[in-house]
């Protein structure tokens, strides 16, 4: 670790990064899986969304306060435990408090521990700055993460289902494929593309280093 | 990176670091599950009540009596009966055993535990009685493997043993594949049969007929007795006929069906052991 650590950026750059600029999933291309497993309706995805973001931004607060003691050649393995542990936490407090909402969702809260966004922003971002800074950053990658996840659910559930957020928009299924999981690439596809022509639109450069990740 | 291969006083703090927050992360699910547990179980009881009230519509005051079945290992084995004032233990012929009234002093728990050790589970049902005593309807949980694993469900009960409707509580099933046994296309079709045609009752490929449909959808929001009436001419074919599967989920219809079939039957078996039997068994 260098002696003076950078500073940090900006609080609103930190949101809109997370919203637009490098949106985890349509700019880092990261936890692709989950985004096509549950987005097959924008409840779904909303849901999903925000457990994600609630499990970002403790585990990015967690992350920051500790770490200085953590130690760096354990450091991956702290972090899984961490975010372990929120995850649990979470998933025994919406089983208790909202039992409705756990039976919707309580299937997908315990795949939040595989995300590789989080443990991403921990690595890159919460290991290395203070405490706001790191709420923040959790704060709008979580953000984009689930506006990510609304927009893939609206997107499918719309084309494959004729229906938004559960009400009938069209009496008819348009293509029942966007609602499968292939369909769910398509749209991933989809929406990166406008997300790129978006930006070139106001001026932006196109990202030249690729990948994906669970 | 140091070049030294191996540094006891570094492996020991990457040890410690390691120890002490999988300590703290242990502490902290442990105190979280200390404090919600309760509450869940809590929820999950009264879930459980609305849910029995909601498929016998039950007046608000009607009572329900749960009785938890336990059956113990060995040579000899036994079979309890938790009932509401006392612990019934009777033998494989079905002959009483003994009788323990519960107090605050003994609990069912603790009766069970003194009298029938290391009994394990056998099932559980409510039966409802309202005001003026008679019986309401029956209530039984059970469980059947399906595609993935087991599919828990409620059969509800009139007192003369028709199925009023079933429900699936927990299941792995595929979603848009065995899943869909939990809806009502489905899970509806049982409603209206008598014990003795279930025990007749076949699963046939589906689809189901499209002149069927209106049938089972208008189950949900309609009262039973109500829905019966109405829907007389149609259900009494129907009602003979075969139950007509998911789509691509053979083996959780049918999984469903032999389910629903077998806690009927031992239903009645347990009622009469414990002399709690409503109506006919035809």
């Amino acid at each position: 670790m260098s002696e003076h650590p950078p500073l940090p950026p900006k609080n609103r750059e930190l949101i809109w990064r997370g919203l637009f600029s490098e949106n985890p999933v349509f700019r880092l291309a990261l936890s692709l899986c989950p985004a096509v497993a549950v987005t097959s309706s924008m409840k779904n995805g909303f849901l999903m969304g925000v457990a994600v973001l609630a499990v970002q931004v403790l585990s990015s607060m967690t992350v920051a306060i500790a770490r200085n003691f953590i130690h760096d050649k354990v450091r991956i393995p702290v972090y899984t435990i961490v975010i372990a542990v929120w995850v649990s936490v979470i998933d025994m407090v919406c089983a208790a408090v909202a039992p409705e909402i756990y039976a919707q969702i309580g299937l997908y809260i315990k795949l939040i521990v595989a995300f590789a966004i989080i443990i991403s922003r921990l690595e890159v971002f919460a290991s290395k700055f203070a405490f706001l800074p790191s709420t923040i950053d959790g704060f709008g990658m979580g953000l984009g993460f689930c506006f990510a996840m609304v927009l893939i659910g609206a997107f499918r559930e719309v084309i494959g289902n004729g229906s938004i957020w559960g009400i009938e928009l069209i009496p008819i299924k348009p293509l029942l494929l966007f609602i499968l999981p292939a369909g769910g690439f398509f749209t991933i596809g989809l929406l990166m593309a406008a997300m790129n022509w978006i930006d070139v639109k106001r001026g932006g450069k196109l990202p030249t280093l690729g990948g994906g990740h669970g | 990176m140091t070049t030294s291969p191996i540094n006891v006083r570094e492996m020991a703090k990457i040890t410690i670091c390691l120890t002490v927050v999988c300590i703290l992360a242990g502490l902290i699910l442990g105190a979280v599950f200390a404090v919600t547990e309760p509450t869940r179980l809590m929820r999950a009881q009264v879930g459980e009540q609305q849910l029995v009230r909601r498929i016998l519509e039950l007046p608000a005051n009607a009572e329900i009596m749960e009785i938890r079945r336990f059956l113990s290992e060995g040579p000899d084995p036994q079979i309890a009966y938790t009932l509401q004032s006392e612990v019934r233990i009777y033998d494989v012929e079905g002959k009483l055993v003994s009788a323990t009234p519960i107090s605050e002093r003994a609990t069912a728990e603790q009766i069970l535990e003194t009298r029938l050790p290391h009994a394990r589970r056998g099932g559980r049902f409510f039966v409802a009685k309202i005001k003026d005593g008679s019986i309401a309807g029956y209530v039984t949980e059970s469980e059947q493997y399906g595609f993935k694993s087991f599919i828990r469900f409620f059969v509800a009960l009139t007192p003369d043993f028709q199925v009023r409707g079933v429900e699936v509580v927990a299941h792995e099933e595929d979603p848009g594949l065995g899943a869909e046994i939990t809806r009502p296309l489905f899970k509806n079709q049982f409603s209206g049969r008598s014990q003795a045609s279930l025990e007749q009752l076949k699963v046939v490929k589906g689809p189901l007929p499209k002149a069927m449909e209106d049938l089972y959808l208008s189950r949900e929001n309609t009262m039973f007795h109500d829905w019966l009436q109405t829907n007389a001419h149609v259900l009494k074919d129907a009602r003979q006929g075969p139950i007509y599967g998911v789509t691509g989920a053979t083996i959780s219809s049918q999984a469903l069906a032999d389910g629903v079939k077998k806690a009927v039957h031992h239903l009645g078996t347990r009622l009469t052991i414990i002399g709690l039997t409503g109506g006919s068994h035809e």
